[in-house]
């Protein structure tokens, strides 16, 4: 017999919007670590594949006013992950991480230092954004077109998957992309010059793969 | 009279501070960026009643030399890592703000202060090299002077975010429905030189109100924002006599920018390498010396002390009476034995000669150094400085 096929489970950390009913009195903190903590344990306990964050870079607002009804406040996605990390022991540790406000070479540090901390447990849920009401709260506002947030966010993933990977031996990819070449000194950098991204990424990370004794 | 103790942090850097640490049959040169070793690393500090651990980083790429350590963890997300497994432990990560967001890093901080029930730190830091603009390709390297301009404003909008919501901002009101009182959430709607942030941040004020801002002042153009910033100002000296000095100019420099200088500790690194005999500890660190080919020094050579825990407790004694410091940041030349060593040896000396108190008290890192909870600028309608 064929054994079935299984389905993943993922507990979406409610946190804040409209879907956190926060009336009950025993409605807990959307803030506090120990909500957290806690939704992860138990997610942990009952086999879930994977804890996931949600992200949202700029407080809601209904006709510039900051829209008051919902629940509102939530942590820095990265440092609550790697706090988690430490209070379980086998979970996903799932972040929404958005391309458009953060550079290549430090989400690629950021996913592969949660990745170490959690010894193998870190995700991203990858997204864009072109507003800019949220871009006003970053140094370059809303500097990218709506449609170029895909081919920016496809070269960071690009460049996020070559910082964790590409080695002191690798050599340049036939099949890599224009513009992109994977040097083969014993400083190794991935050098990608594009449009919408330019990131040179002699990879930190990437080492930290590799503490081995000379 | 009783003696003011002296605030008592330990940094740890990769597998030791000495370039040659790693190779010691003791390091944990396999395991450096396992969960593990930071986990012990600092349950060590926690055991031995450490005001703060200092977690250091930058974006600095590894150079080509094959006999040093490569890579390094980021350290907000260590800090995160660790905080739950040490508690009451202050826990300060270095973050640049050369290349970041800072509205990232002020979440992220925040997020550390929420982590650690009100122990976290942050150490802003600049990043100064062609390498590590590269590695974003957003700017030019820039100097000294323009770089500790934008550090500057960096530190004030994360400060002035870290304020954007009132701590009683969250009122959860169920007959009007309404969660938050918005007129207690403000946009700090900063416009300076380097950047504008519009916004209010999207996480609450943290426990501290401000988690620790802490600042080396060894370069000068340093000076002045650590000066009108700073909770904690750290210092590398070559001899105590520097120390002194430098102390004297960090404290007038306070002053200057019309802050009491007793509010603003100054801290003094000690590279360190405690044993049960000098000889011993001499000889350890001819090892860790034979291990590497070139001892090159960048910078400021900063105080090192290589001896017995009386010999420690008396150079801490000489420097905190000679006034070259209100805190000592030991910096173990090796891991994780040299802290082991002044955990287990050095602070039960410290402690028997009154220089450290017995159990640390305070139920937040400020209230553990002193240091009030600050106001917020945006109370009352106040708008920030």
């Amino acid at each position: 017999m064929t054994a079935r096929k299984q389905i993943r489970l993922g507990a979406h950390f409610p946190g804040v919007n409209n879907t956190t009913v926060w009336s009950d009195p025993a409605a807990g903190s959307q803030i506090a670590f120990d909500s957290f903590a806690h939704f992860a344990r138990t997610a942990e306990r009952g086999f879930f594949d994977f804890l996931f964050l949600a992200e949202g870079l700029r407080l809601r607002e209904h006709r510039g006013r900051i829209h008051d009804l919902d629940v509102v406040g939530r942590p820095d996605t990265f440092t609550v992950l790697a706090a988690l990390a430490g209070v379980t022991g086998h979970l996903g540790l799932a972040g929404t991480i958005n391309t458009t406000f953060n550079e290549p070479y430090e989400l690629a540090r950021q996913f592969a230092t949660l990745d170490h901390l959690s010894a193998g447990r870190a995700a991203w849920n990858m997204v864009t954004s072109s507003d800019a009401f949220t871009g006003e709260n970053f140094r370059r506002g809303g500097f990218l077109a709506r449609e170029d947030r895909y081919t920016r966010a496809r070269e960071g993933v690009d460049v996020c998957r070559r910082c964790g990977t590409a080695g002191p031996t690798t050599p340049s990819s036939p099949t890599a992309a224009p513009g992109c070449s994977c040097a083969t000194a014993a400083s190794p950098t991935c050098t990608t010059r594009r449009a919408s991204s330019t990131c040179t990424a002699g990879s930190r990370c990437r080492a930290a793969r590799r503490a081995t004794r000379c | 009279m009783t003696r003011r103790p002296v605030h008592l942090a330990v940094e740890v850097r990769g597998a030791g501070a000495h370039p040659g640490a790693w190779r010691a049959p003791d390091s944990a040169a396999t395991r450096l960026f396992s969960p593990a070793y930071h986990l012990l690393l600092a349950q060590l500090a926690h055991r031995g009643g450490l005001d703060v651990l200092f977690l250091p980083d930058s974006f600095v790429p590894p150079g080509d030399d094959p006999g040093l350590v490569r890579g390094a963890l980021d350290a907000v997300a260590v800090a995160a890592r660790v905080a739950p497994a040490a508690p009451r432990l202050g826990i300060v990560a270095t973050a640049t703000v050369t290349h970041t967001e800072p509205f990232h890093l002020s979440k992220a901080i925040a997020t550390l202060d929420f982590v650690s029930s009100g122990f976290a730190g942050w150490q802003p830091d600049v990043s100064r090299t062609a390498a590590e603009a590269d590695l974003f390709g957003r700017k030019a390297a820039a100097d000294a002077g323009t770089l500790w301009r934008e550090a500057d404003e960096a530190v004030e909008v994360v400060t002035a975010l870290w304020d954007s919501w009132e701590d009683d901002a969250e009122i959860r009101d169920v007959a009007t429905g309404r969660f938050v009182d918005r007129d207690k959430l403000h946009p700090v709607g900063f416009r300076g030189e380097f950047f504008s942030v519009a916004g209010a941040s999207i996480t609450p004020r943290p426990p501290q109100g401000h988690p620790l801002v802490v600042l080396r002042a060894d370069e000068p153009e340093a000076l002045a924002v650590a000066a009108r910033r700073a909770d904690v100002v750290r210092i590398s000296a070559t001899h105590v006599g520097a120390a002194v000095a430098a102390r004297t100019r960090i404290r007038d420099a306070v002053a200057a920018a019309g802050r009491d200088p007793d509010t603003v500790g100054v801290w003094l690194d000690v590279e360190v390498l405690v044993a049960p005999t000098a000889a011993q500890a001499r000889e350890r660190l001819a090892t860790l010396d034979g291990y590497v080919r070139t001892l090159a020094t960048v910078g400021t050579a900063p105080l090192r002390f290589a001896g017995t825990p009386a010999g420690l407790g008396d150079l801490v004694d000489h420097a905190v009476r000679s006034g070259a410091a209100d805190g000592i940041t030991l910096v173990p030349l090796a891991l994780p034995g040299g802290l082991e060593q002044i955990v287990h040896h050095a602070v039960p000396h410290l402690v028997g000669r009154g220089l450290r108190p017995e159990r640390p008290h305070g139920s937040t890192l400020r209230e553990r150094l002193g240091l009030a909870r600050p106001a917020n600028v945006f109370e009352k309608g106040g708008v920030p400085a």
